[in-house]
């Protein structure tokens, strides 16, 4: 796996696991190439099939934990759901908007008085207040002062226009009764007539045909031109009653008409101000509907899609004294909310009452009851629907570290914002990332570029801003740069007999190996002895330091027996000698002594040393080893003497 | 005890007396054999075995453990010499059937052999 080790493109590999891991490129159109494809083609990007489960649990925990919004609130289907009702939210935007300004308002006082008059006209309104044409009157007028307010919008004109629409069609209708009785009368005095020259004609006809003489038929002439004028004039009576007639029927119809179109255009209305969620409009519009129209006028004709939409899964028949019930639940509901809000606070659980803060709001936007939340704390609000808004972006984009100091600002905002979890499972995500980098080192290091670039990837997936990602890049860049003149080093070194050096620079000695088998496996030989060299050194530093010089050299011995020429351990073993050096003589005695086969001398050295050193490793294989000896000699020259 | 008691003995008490009179001669010809040689010098030896090669001595010490042993050669020891604080190497042939145990104190009758071997020709307990 060495061999196609140099050919890598690094930063093809960093670039496109990069991009895959952030879905700029689908992994499978990512150009894939078999693993035996020819290593000076360069290596095959595909990216990992292997996903991040903690980078997903996190994902989920933090968009359920960092999300402002009420459960109530859905922006995907634009909706906010109350009590089985839906309203349409419009986009998230155009809400944060809306929400925020209202968050950076303060309660206005001209909102005291304007809320005053709006409670005075359903006062005057109120079943209960029996009102009657004055009281109406009364209520009418207070409508127009209701409307110089700016927090009205004009919507007090709107329900005064319409409560004087009704009040002049009415009027309409009684002027055009007057006519139709009158034309009534006409056509009465009408048809007495036409019947009264139809019984003329009628007769005179019966006169014409009784007389058959000379003399009756000139004065039968005379007649029948009489007859034949009395003809015409009720021809023409029929014709003016006949108008008459038409005149009283568009009169009918006209006055039916217009009572459908006022009725229709309250209705209308009634069900807009719903719709806005202008409740205290609707209330006092559909109050003055209920004493305008009479009781069989009730059911709405108007806004049935509307308000199927709005009140969905409902086969009810909806009046009008159905939605100023509505209107009244939903002010009812946002006083509550308020209250709820308002407590929520004072207990410190502002987590809950920016939720309930939000719901209320949506629902109350044109209610005076939200000018009960001070704007200390609305500030308040805003400060940690912004910071949350904030630290979901964070979120989004895995940036663990901003997400760390948000949350701090987060608690600080917030006493019941779970912190520790969100802490842990970020925690836990960086550490996942951290630990595939880690991974991702080991595999390059060992030339398995596969799994090193799968575990990157999966890095990057984790936590992309994760900065262990760029040191592993800049790393890896060096090691490909050096990488290009490191068997000229090698050769120089290895001819130097400088293994140390081989071993600090054995990175990129190993990429510059990497297609060279003889010399890597000489690379590695001395990596595994320099390596065990540093870990003998450590060691007997670590025993010198706690006092025990002689464990030291038996520690350092070993590593002098790995690699006697290494410098640092030879310095170490200098600054060792003179602490142990009766216990160094003794070994060294005893070593000389074997090695002329004084095997019995050697013993008695090794023994000596063991009384100073008892734990001696040294001496315990020393004295194993040469006592056997020992013995074989003693057999020998007893062997001999019996000779 | 005068010369009319010396009469009074009876032969077994003269055979009694004799045997006992040769015991105690037996036993001064014995510790003779250890007496005329000097005492093994560990110190000087541990410097420089070879410088002793042929020589006898006396070695009195204490066991310390068994290094090595086989049955038909003997035992390897490390013994702890009188007025030394290091341990000595000591060969035990397998012709001495002597007990050896840890902590027991012996004089021995050694001789230095080719290599530094100490030999035990003899030892006894004291």
């Amino acid at each position: 796996m060495w061999r196609i080790y140099v050919n890598i493109s690094w930063a093809q590999i960093v670039v496109a696991a990069f991009a895959a891991a952030q879905g700029y490129v689908p992994s499978n159109a990512l150009p894939k190439q078999p693993q035996t494809q020819n290593p000076q083609m360069g290596y095959g990007f595909s990216a990992p099939s292997s996903g991040s489960f903690e980078s997903e649990t996190f994902q989920k925990m933090a968009q359920k934990a960092f999300d402002p919004s009420s459960d109530s609130m859905d922006f995907q289907e634009g909706s906010f759901q109350w009590k089985g009702r839906s309203f349409q939210l419009a986009n998230q935007r155009v809400f944060r908007a809306r929400f925020e300004r209202f968050l950076l308002a303060s309660p206005a006082e001209e909102a005291v008085a304007y809320g005053q008059v709006l409670q005075q006209v359903e006062d005057l309104l109120s079943v209960g207040n029996l009102p009657d044409a004055e009281t109406l009157s009364e209520a009418w007028n207070l409508l127009f002062k209701a409307s110089e307010y700016d927090r009205d919008g004009g919507n007090a004109s709107i329900v005064a226009n319409q409560v004087f629409n009704a009040w002049r069609i009415r009027q309409e209708m009684r002027g055009k009764a007057i006519t139709e009785t009158e034309l009534q009368r006409v056509r009465s005095l009408q048809q007495e007539i036409v019947a009264n020259r139809n019984r003329v004609v009628e007769r005179l006809k019966k006169q014409k045909e009784r007389s058959n003489s000379s003399k009756e038929k000139d004065a039968a002439v005379t007649k029948e031109i009489d007859s034949s004028q009395s003809g015409q004039e009720a021809y023409f009576r029929a014709l003016d009653l006949a108008e008459t007639e038409a005149k009283i029927a568009l009169l009918e119809s006209q006055a039916a008409a217009t009572a459908i179109q006022a009725k229709l255009q309250f209705q209308s209305q009634i069900v807009s101000f719903m719709m806005q969620r202008r409740f205290h409009h609707a209330q006092i519009l559909a109050s003055f509907y209920q004493l305008i129209f009479k009781g069989s006028q009730q059911k709405l004709e108007v806004g049935k899609e509307e308000l199927n939409a709005f009140i969905p899964n409902s086969d009810l028949s909806f009046t009008v004294d159905s939605l100023l019930f509505m209107a009244r639940e939903a002010i009812n509901d946002v006083r509550v909310g308020v209250d709820a809000v308002l407590t929520a606070e004072s207990e410190g659980r502002r987590l809950i009452a920016l939720e309930r803060v939000q719901e209320t709001f949506f629902l109350g936007e044109h209610l005076l009851e939200l000018d009960r939340i001070p704007t200390q704390q609305r500030r308040q609000f805003l400060d940690l629907y912004r910071s949350m808004l904030e630290a979901q972006e964070l979120a989004n984009v895995k940036d663990y570290q901003g997400l760390r100091e948000m949350i701090g600002t987060l608690e600080e905002l917030a006493q019941d914002f779970p912190a520790g979890r969100m802490r842990a499972s970020i925690d836990s995500a960086m550490s996942v990332s951290d630990m595939s980098v880690f991974a991702a080192a080991q595999y390059r290091n060992a030339g398995d570029i596969k799994s090193a670039r799968e575990e990157l990837a999966n890095a990057i997936k984790v936590w992309p801003t994760n900065p262990t990602i760029r040191d592993f890049q800049t790393e890896t860049n060096r090691l490909a740069t050096a990488s290009s003149q490191g068997v000229q080093i090698f050769d120089d070194l290895l001819k130097r007999g400088d293994r140390r050096g081989i071993y600090t620079n054995r990175m990129e000695l190993g990429f510059a190996l990497a297609n060279d088998n003889e010399r890597k496996q000489k690379l590695m030989q001395v990596v595994d002895v320099l390596a065990r060299v540093d870990l003998l050194i450590a060691q007997s530093e670590e025993m010198a330091n706690q006092g025990d010089y002689f464990a030291a050299w038996e520690l350092i011995q070993l590593a002098f027996e790995a690699d006697a020429d290494d410098a640092p351990m030879n310095r170490v073993r200098a600054k060792l000698a003179p602490r142990v050096a009766k216990f160094v003589g003794l070994l060294d005695r005893a070593v000389d002594a074997e090695a002329t086969s004084r095997y019995a001398a050697a013993l008695n050295n090794y023994l000596i040393a063991q009384d100073i050193y008892p734990a001696s490793r040294i001496c315990r294989i020393g004295i194993e080893r040469v006592s056997q000896s020992v013995l074989n000699l003693a057999a020998d020259q007893l062997q001999a003497s019996q000779l | 005890m005068n010369m009319n008691q010396l009469r009074d003995l009876k032969p077994w008490h003269y055979g009694l007396l004799g045997a006992l009179f040769l015991g105690l001669i037996l036993l001064a010809l014995k510790g003779d054999a250890y007496a005329k040689f000097d005492p093994f010098p560990a110190a000087q030896f541990s410097e420089s075995s070879a410088d002793f090669l042929g020589n006898q001595y006396v070695l009195r010490a204490q066991i310390d453990s068994q290094l090595q042993w086989d049955p038909q050669v003997g035992r390897i020891l490390a013994v702890l010499p009188d007025h030394s604080p290091h341990r000595l190497p000591i060969f035990i042939p397998a012709e001495l059937p002597e007990n050896v145990l840890n902590g027991q104190r012996y004089e021995m009758l050694i001789s230095v052999k080719k290599g530094g071997l100490v030999y035990v020709e003899d030892l006894r307990k004291y």
